[in-house]
């Protein structure tokens, strides 16, 4: 191995500052709750955050097939709408617009990060000596617009900045909790079971006081994608080696920690998958989390396993499927050094979130035949056989005294059907999402943070096609 | 709770949260015959088809319904956040906003947002003049009947899912469409008498709805009353009420108007452990499920030479319970009606068959296990018979936890 002089210089300041974390062994400051009333038995907090972040996004535009006469199979990229709204499109010999070249994105928003403001309340209440209940409920609302006026789709509106609309808060978040040394019972909305423990290293370690990439919901029927135009939050590393947890409505008990290690089955209610072609479910769907942990001085440990099952069905149909998922990893701290990986796998798992529609789960073009007995007439039916999806992810962070700088990396895969290849001169799929990531956050105070990061998002699609987008997000948080 | 008081200003906060599991299941909606104009459950995603030999959907049968969800129940997860203030003599100012948000996403879309519904926002003026209140809160039309079915019935529980689809987000309805008419949270000013002997009259002037579809203009708000009669004892208490609305609506761009109008009355009782209660409603162009809404059922087909005449509904409901310590033993009955027009038996208008009648059957126990969380299993059957011959019965097996504050 050769190291050029510049390789040098790198590594010499990275030990550098190194040296200087392993002075200052200070712990991220975490937000608080705020003690509004309190009983004998009982008391009520809020809780919450408000930011604001200045978000610049530049690279590629949406790709143009690279085959004439092919598409593109939804449910990748950004600026994915038809026509695209943030294009600036290279010029033709005539100085028109050449729809036939991919072109370029170049778009400076202001707007929420990872978390938008958040209003939390909540209570805890001691009922005996086995028995405490809580409950919390929060609402969530981005700065940014909706530009969906009416029940128009949002494909047919006007682009973000329509100053007169309002906000549509969001109740993001409502469970009671009843808990004592048999363990814990949450019911309600809350943070699902599966994939939590990918979501929290990226919250943890990158993206809790920043912003990300913008994999964001786009509204009913759309799968959630790379969007500059509707409002977040935004999706810190969902997508790119990690599929992100979702607040679901549902139930699950965790058992008491025994010996670090602690169970959590959850029931969740159905997922649709309609824009993947399975739009029904009869059945809800399991989760579970096994996790580990080990907290000594200087020294923190979480393992975790989760996994998913879901049964689905074509709407009026007679085909059903199953969606699965098994999510793995760790998180470590040692000193000033935070160290989180792991990474999923599975069938119908979600490309951005978990088990979350998504038209590049399946194929369009799987089908089965069936055989009238009677008449022996064959006729085709559609199976959108679901494509195995995987992804691993990887975060590193130094805490500094009250700076936390990092970085990450994570890479989604989506393998291809037998049918797809042979589909390949007119459909190109989703094949890969990488993202590399890289953060810092100053915390002025326990409530106080500025936050600055960068994302390269980089998409690949079967047939060749490719779009690379770079994010700079730069905000300010403020927690209670 | 309150909060904090600090003179002359407290505020409190009130609320719940909760999560059901329900399994639906009995049949998918008929097809016809003819066409069939409101009532039933739509199936149209969630239809378990009958085969055919080849093993292919039989799309001439109606098929089963079989779903699970989570949700929420009949009153979603609430935050409630109020203010109080004496302002002189015995007049107290409140004002209250509530916020509700179910649990379940849009048609079971994981990672859509749950829209937050700023369901009631009003202030209150009371004292011994009477109660002023403004802003948006529960109508009096058919608020008697609503009161019921939540008291004895289905406030920690869930009851019917609601027309529209198992896919669909709640909350439920309860006995809400079988002989219960709801009320709804609607825009308005209302005052309120103080009470002469037991009794009360309230006077409400709303904004106005539109039966979206048939007659969508309105021009005037819609005056509303109730009057009520309350008597307590130490083991009796007995409450009657009668209720009324009225409302006219313009067909857009055309020069015909008609009248909304309905009547509800009831009471409920209280005698010792045990608690019953009985109502109904009548009148024209009310929907079935909440009052006013608007329903394929209320109006004949385009052909019928009077225009969109309304058709008649009535409904009539009776819900008991039982304390039994900390445990309620509730049952309901109830059922909904339209009555046909002359044109609806018209060559014209035969076509058409609406529903003829919605007839829902249920059943709940509720343990408290302490004043704030609640323990429910709930079950209701849904009969759905349109002229015609149509029919269509769904059960509803449900079970959850409460949380209250």
């Amino acid at each position: 191995m050769t190291w050029n002089s510049r390789t040098e210089r790198w590594l010499h300041t990275a030990a550098g500052f190194t040296a200087a974390a392993a002075c200052l062994l200070a712990t991220a400051p975490a937000s608080a709750e705020i003690t509004v009333a309190k009983g004998e038995t009982w008391e009520a907090y809020v809780a919450g955050r408000l930011g604001a972040f200045v978000s610049y996004t530049f690279g590629d535009a949406y790709p143009v097939p690279k085959v004439a006469g092919s598409m593109l199979q939804p449910g990748g990229g950004l600026d994915a709408a038809t026509p695209p709204r943030d294009v600036i499109n290279e010029k033709d010999a005539m100085g028109k617009a050449d729809p036939t070249k991919q072109g370029k994105i170049k778009k400076i928003r202001v707007r929420s990060g990872y978390y938008p403001n958040i209003m939390t309340l909540g209570a805890r209440k001691t009922v005996g000596p086995s028995l405490k209940l809580k409950f919390q409920l929060s609402m969530w609302g981005t700065i940014e617009p909706d530009d969906t006026k009416g029940n128009k789709p949002p494909e047919f509106q006007p682009a973000n900045g329509t100053r007169d609309n309002s906000i549509k808060a969001d109740f993001r978040e409502g469970y009671l909790q009843a808990f004592g040394g048999w363990g814990s019972f949450t019911g309600g909305r809350f943070l699902g079971t599966f994939a939590r423990g990918l979501t929290e290293i990226d919250v943890m370690y990158a993206h809790g006081y920043g912003a990300g990439f913008p994999n964001i919901s786009r509204g009913f029927g759309q799968p959630a994608q790379g969007d500059l135009t509707l409002p977040g939050p935004m999706g810190g590393m969902n997508g790119f080696g990690m599929v992100g947890a979702t607040y679901e409505g549902g139930g699950e008990y965790t058992t008491p920690s025994l010996g670090g290690v602690k169970l959590a089955l959850g029931l969740y209610d159905g997922s649709s998958y309609l824009s993947a072609g399975w739009g029904a479910t009869r059945t809800p769907r399991p989760e579970a989390e096994l996790t580990y942990d080990l907290d000594t001085s200087g020294f923190k440990l979480h393992l975790f396993g989760s996994g998913g099952f879901q049964k689905v069905y074509q709407a009026s149909g007679i085909e059903s499927s199953s969606v699965w998922g098994a999510a793995y990893g760790a998180r470590i701290e040692v000193g000033p050094v935070r160290v989180g990986g792991g990474g999923f796998t599975g069938k119908g798992v979600g490309i951005n979130n978990a088990f979350d529609d998504n038209p590049s789960e399946t194929s369009t073009s799987t089908m089965r035949s069936v055989t009238d007995p009677a008449t022996g007439m064959v006729t085709m039916a559609s199976t959108y056989e679901f494509r195995p999806t995987s992804g691993f992810m990887g975060i590193l962070q130094l805490v500094l005294g009250p700076v936390d700088i990092g970085g990450g990396i994570g890479l989604t895969t989506i393998s291809q059907l037998a049918a797809d290849k042979t589909a390949a001169a007119t459909l190109s799929t989703l094949k890969s999402q990488t993202g590399i990531t890289a953060e810092a956050t100053y915390h002025v105070n326990e409530s106080l943070h500025l936050g600055l990061d960068f994302f390269n998002g980089a998409y690949k699609w079967t047939g060749g096609e490719t779009q690379k987008l770079n994010v700079i997000n730069g905000g300010v948080t403020v927690t209670f | 709770m309150t909060l904090v008081k600090s003179d002359p200003w407290e505020v409190y906060t009130s609320g719940r949260v909760n999560l059901f599991f329900g399994y639906a299941f009995g049949d998918a909606k008929p097809g016809g015959p003819g066409t069939l104009k409101g009532g039933g459950v739509d199936s149209s995603s969630d239809k378990i088809p009958d085969l055919l030999p080849n093993g292919m959907p039989d799309n001439s049968k109606p098929g089963k319904l079989n779903k699970m969800r989570f949700h929420s129940g009949f009153v979603p997860n609430v935050f409630s956040l109020g203010v109080r203030r004496k302002i002189g003599g015995d007049t107290t100012l409140r004002a209250q906003m509530s916020i509700w948000g179910t649990i379940e996403t849009q048609a079971q879309r994981k990672f859509v947002p749950v829209i937050t519904d700023f369901r009631e926002g009003f202030l209150e003026a009371e004292g011994k003049w009477g109660t002023f209140t403004a802003g948006r809160f529960g109508s009096l039309f058919s608020r008697g009947v609503t009161e019921t079915n939540f008291l004895y019935l289905h406030g920690y529980g869930v009851g019917f899912w609601g027309g529209g689809g198992t896919y669909n987000p709640g909350p439920t309805a309860g006995l809400i469409g079988f002989g219960v008419l709801a009320n709804s949270f609607s825009p308005g000013v209302m005052y309120t008498t103080p009470s002469l002997g037991g009794l009360k009259v309230a006077l409400g002037l709303f904004d106005p709805v539109s039966i979206a579809g048939s007659w969508d203009g309105t021009r005037t708000p819609r005056p509303e009353a109730e009057a009520m009669y309350d008597l307590k004892s130490d083991s009796f208490k007995l409450h009657l009420y009668a209720n009324g609305a009225f409302q006219k609506v313009y067909d857009p761009g055309q020069t015909q108007d008609n009248t909304v109008k309905g009547v509800g009355a009831g009471f409920r009782a209280e005698i010792g452990n045990f608690h019953i209660g009985a109502g109904g409603h009548y009148g024209q162009g009310l929907g079935l499920y909440y009052a006013l809404e608007g329903s394929d059922a209320d109006v004949s087909g385009p052909l019928n030479p009077k225009g969109k005449e309304f058709r008649t509904a009535e409904g009539y409901s009776v819900v008991a319970q039982y304390v039994l310590g900390q445990v309620d033993l509730n049952a309901g009955f109830g059922q909904s009606i339209i009555k046909l027009l002359p044109f609806d038996s018209t060559p014209e208008g035969v076509a058409d068959r609406p529903i003829k009648s919605q007839t829902g059957i249920a059943a709940a126990v509720v343990y408290h296990l302490n004043e704030s969380f609640h323990i429910d299993v709930d079950y209701l059957r849904a009969m759905f018979a349109w002229y015609g011959g149509a029919k269509e019965d769904v059960n509803y097996l449900n079970t959850g936890v409460t949380l209250t504050w």
